[in-house]
């Protein structure tokens, strides 16, 4: 009996230390990789992991788009009554030739948009998230293999608004993790279009905003400038940066709050890109690259 | 303890998976729940410290991996969570879905406690600000929320019941 008890109380006791000792090893490789890797890690960049996320991420959709499908269902009949009635309204546009004239303008201002920029672009497509919510970034599935490098700028395409997405922040052979405009260390150097109020724009999604708003916020314009910031007014990159090209479309005015201590405006901006539906991204290669 | 922990690490690298690929399912709320501290309170509950410590640790990579934070940021906060939680493991009720929330509000405390402490420690402000973030608040609630659904999901799978544990160890005695 009395040996029965020394064995279970000797087991116990080693079972105690192998916890400690396995949760030292555990923090000491934690606070090594903190100290020494931290910021600078080329090396673990989880491009394998890109093929598993591509199936979940297919799994999901599926998943999504069945779910999606019941939603639609329910607007289908309203939508469909809604069809019939504009479908006269779409003959009279049909043999209105301004019409066809205004979309080939749009397009056109696409092309030229590119032309204008002067870069080569690769289509992405969107694989998954940052598991975290501290970070706003999200995986692409080209990487350094479709000639992908790091800080080369991230765009999107949605309702033909060409918009700002981000920039590229960490690249693997078969993925690359970009970062968002939304992400708080995100700073992009904008301005006012057609004006040369310039500040910085960065992302105040997680901090300020709702739980379906998507915002950033742009600073240092001088309060006195107030009169020439409408709402509605277009905010595009200033091209005052090494990474962020200029004339790139980031967002729209909501919002303007001044700050009376210091004498600035903090305009808030709702980005043309609404990342929540993000599928596809166009990421800018410099021709002379 | 080494062979479940085979059972353990894939399962937390699934999640891992899933968490940073099915954001669409709420297509229009960019708040998400934590599964990854869910799996790991319970995990770390049932199973005790070594369990709960190691897919804390794997997790963690796995995060700093495909995340955009410092590498070991998140290895550091998952595995201290986990070996903390671990101490719950001796719990006489722990059946109770009252217990899982308490247990999930005490993981989500301390891992945001360990934000605060390693941000500043690190100078990390970004981090600092995202945990006092609407963000934090929202996903906190939603982590919340879906601790009873996937408690009862985990609970399919072929963990040790610490409550029969709990059993054995009074049998011994």
């Amino acid at each position: 009996m009395k040996e029965a008890r020394y064995n279970t109380s000797n087991s116990t006791l080693i079972m105690r230390i192998w916890e400690h000792l396995v949760f030292a090893i555990l923090l000491i490789i934690s606070l090594i990789l903190l100290l020494f890797v931290g910021d600078r890690r080329s090396a673990f960049s989880g491009g394998h992991l890109a093929i598993y996320q591509r199936v979940i991420s297919s799994f999901s959709n599926i998943v999504t788009d069945k779910l999606d499908s019941a939603r639609k269902l329910r607007h289908l009949s309203a939508e469909h009554e809604a069809l019939l009635q504009s479908i006269e309204a779409h003959e009279i546009i049909r043999a209105d030739p301004t019409s066809n004239w205004n979309q080939l303008q749009t397009l056109r201002q696409v092309v030229d948009f590119q032309d204008e920029l002067e870069f080569a672009s690769i289509v992405a497509e969107v694989i998954g998230r940052d598991p975290n919510q501290l970070y706003n970034s999200f995986i692409i599935n080209k990487g350094s293999d479709n000639a992908l490098a790091i800080d080369m700028v991230v765009v999107a395409i949605q309702q033909g608004k060409i918009g700002l997405v981000g920039k590229v922040h960490r690249v693997s052979k078969r993925s690359a993790i970009v970062q968002t405009i939304l992400d708080q260390q995100s700073f992009i150097a904008t301005k006012i279009e057609n004006s040369q109020l310039n500040g910085i724009t960065r992302g105040i999604s997680s901090s300020l905003a709702s739980s379906t708003e998507q915002i950033i916020s742009m600073h240092f314009i001088d309060a006195r400038d107030t009169d020439n910031v409408g709402f509605g007014s277009r905010i595009v990159t200033s091209g005052f940066s090494s990474v962020y090209y200029p004339e790139i479309p980031v967002g729209t005015v909501t919002q303007l709050r001044e700050n009376n201590y210091e004498h600035i405006l903090q305009v808030n901006i709702e980005p043309i890109i609404n990342f929540n539906t993000l599928q596809y991204v166009f990421v800018l290669i410099p021709r002379s690259f | 303890m080494f062979y479940r922990l085979l059972i353990y690490i894939p399962i937390i690298v699934l999640l891992v998976l899933i968490q940073s690929t099915t954001v669409r399912i709420f297509p229009n709320i960019h708040y998400q729940p934590d599964l990854i501290t869910i799996a790991i309170v319970y995990l770390a509950h049932k199973e005790g410290k070594v369990a709960g410590q190691s897919t804390g640790f794997f997790s963690g990579i796995l995060e700093d991996v495909l995340g955009l934070g410092p590498f070991g940021f998140h290895t550091l906060v998952r595995t201290v969570m986990g070996y903390t939680i671990g101490f719950t493991t001796n719990w006489r009720v722990t059946d109770s879905p009252l217990v899982a929330l308490v247990l999930v509000v005490l993981g989500i405390v301390i891992q945001y406690f360990l934000y605060l402490l390693i941000g500043t420690v690190f100078s990390y402000p970004g981090i600092v600000i995202s945990t006092f973030s609407l963000q934090s608040v929202w996903g906190a609630l939603l982590t919340i929320l879906f601790t009873p659904i996937c408690f009862s999901f985990l609970s399919l799978l072929p963990f040790k019941r610490s409550s029969d544990k709990n059993m054995l160890e009074r049998l011994k005695n």
